[in-house]
């Protein structure tokens, strides 16, 4: 299945502080309809100068225990069809953390330089229907994903 | 060691945030009072009308020898720490996630043993899904309300077995252990279901050609 990903920022210079307002065309160069994850976008610090972003879902946490799993919303896609998925992704990237004295708080992980953002976008051959209590590992075994497209900015601080 | 809620310090209304929990946990155990100072569960009663499914269950992690602690997330869209990366956000999980300290502590060993047992987060959405209330889980119809999702996560369901060291064992697939941990929790959720004559949830094993 050959699913094809590319990025277009409406600039290239940012400074933190700032959205980069990040646009994906996927593109489905296969004649067969698939469904591509649009909806939940883990956006994280990589790297000093790098952000992953992953449109599509990622393995169960070890060890993490929940309520229900609440799949991302996926969209039909067909053969030679393309559909552009806006991702803007806040500077600097944050991540929620627990902090001995407050509490739950939100960490912001700094990015500055000629910083790379990867896409990595996630699809499946048939709409998701969980069989089982387990629905996300069942999620990700059935899901296929794109190789990481990258986009480079610049951002200033 | 006990059972203490922690709201935010960047939450301007921490007083509601507590009494909503305590709202939630008197749903589980009608005694149940949360401190306004130190954020401490306690158990007084319950007074006779009260619900009390879930007594024994607070009561075994106020006096458990690890601590249990509650926190409010203030939307779907927060992560939950040490869940990655990518760290999962409270909406993927309906609403309500439990971390334990350490895995290996918080389940069974090889043998069948309660492992030590270990500190755990058990994190909450306090908005609802932004009001909107969290899907009806397999076999059900109706939103859980969110005090249901607490139980889930607390008693008997998923900290309770963390402090206690008796999480299944882990088998190193994903879908096995998923699937162990959260029918332990539903089968716990479903006795508070019962309690209130609401459709219980589906226990769905996962078969024995998923072992690996």
């Amino acid at each position: 299945m050959a699913v094809e990903v590319r990025l277009r920022p409406s600039r290239r210079t940012y400074v933190s502080g700032e959205s980069v307002d990040l646009r994906a065309t996927i593109r489905n160069s296969s004649t067969r309809a698939i469904h591509v994850v649009t909806e939940t976008a883990y956006i994280w610090r990589s790297g000093p100068d790098r952000i992953t972003v992953l449109l599509a879902e990622s393995p169960p946490a070890n060890g993490l225990c929940y309520y229900g799993y609440i799949p991302p919303r996926t969209q039909r896609l067909g053969g030679g069809r393309t559909i552009v998925v806006p991702l803007p992704i806040g500077l600097p990237p944050r991540e929620g953390a627990i902090d001995s004295a407050t509490g739950y708080v939100w960490r912001e992980q700094p990015v500055s330089g000629s910083v790379t953002i990867a896409v990595t976008v996630g699809y499946l051959e048939k709409a998701f229907e969980p069989k089982t209590t387990a629905p996300w590992a069942e999620f990700v075994e059935q899901q296929q994903t794109t190789q990481p497209a990258t986009v480079r900015i610049r951002v200033a601080t | 060691m006990t059972l203490i809620v922690v709201p935010r310090e960047a939450d301007t209304n921490q007083y509601d945030t507590v009494k909503q929990i305590e709202e939630m946990l008197q749903q589980i155990c009608g005694g149940a009072q949360v401190s306004r100072v130190t954020g401490e569960v306690s158990l007084v009663g319950p007074a006779p009308g009260d619900h009390n499914e879930g007594c024994d269950c607070l009561r075994a992690l106020i006096s458990s020898k690890h601590n249990v602690l509650i926190h409010p997330l203030p939307s779907p869209g927060s992560e939950i720490p040490a869940t990655g990366p990518p760290q999962k956000k409270i909406r993927s999980c309906s609403g309500g996630a439990t971390v334990p300290g350490s895995l290996t502590d918080a389940s069974r060993t090889n043998g069948g043993a309660a492992g030590p047992g270990t500190e755990t987060n058990v994190y909450i959405d306090m908005s609802n899904n932004s009001k909107n209330g969290y899907p009806a889980p397999p076999g059900t119809t109706r939103r859980p309300p969110l005090w249901l999702i607490l139980a889930h996560e607390l008693t008997s369901g998923h900290a309770s077995h963390c402090v206690a060291g008796t999480l299944p064992h882990p088998t190193g697939n994903d879908k096995v252990d998923e699937a162990a941990r959260e029918n332990q929790a539903i089968e716990s959720e479903n006795v508070h279901r019962a309690a209130r004559k609401m459709e219980k949830r589906k226990l769905v094993r996962v078969g024995a050609s998923d072992g690996g």
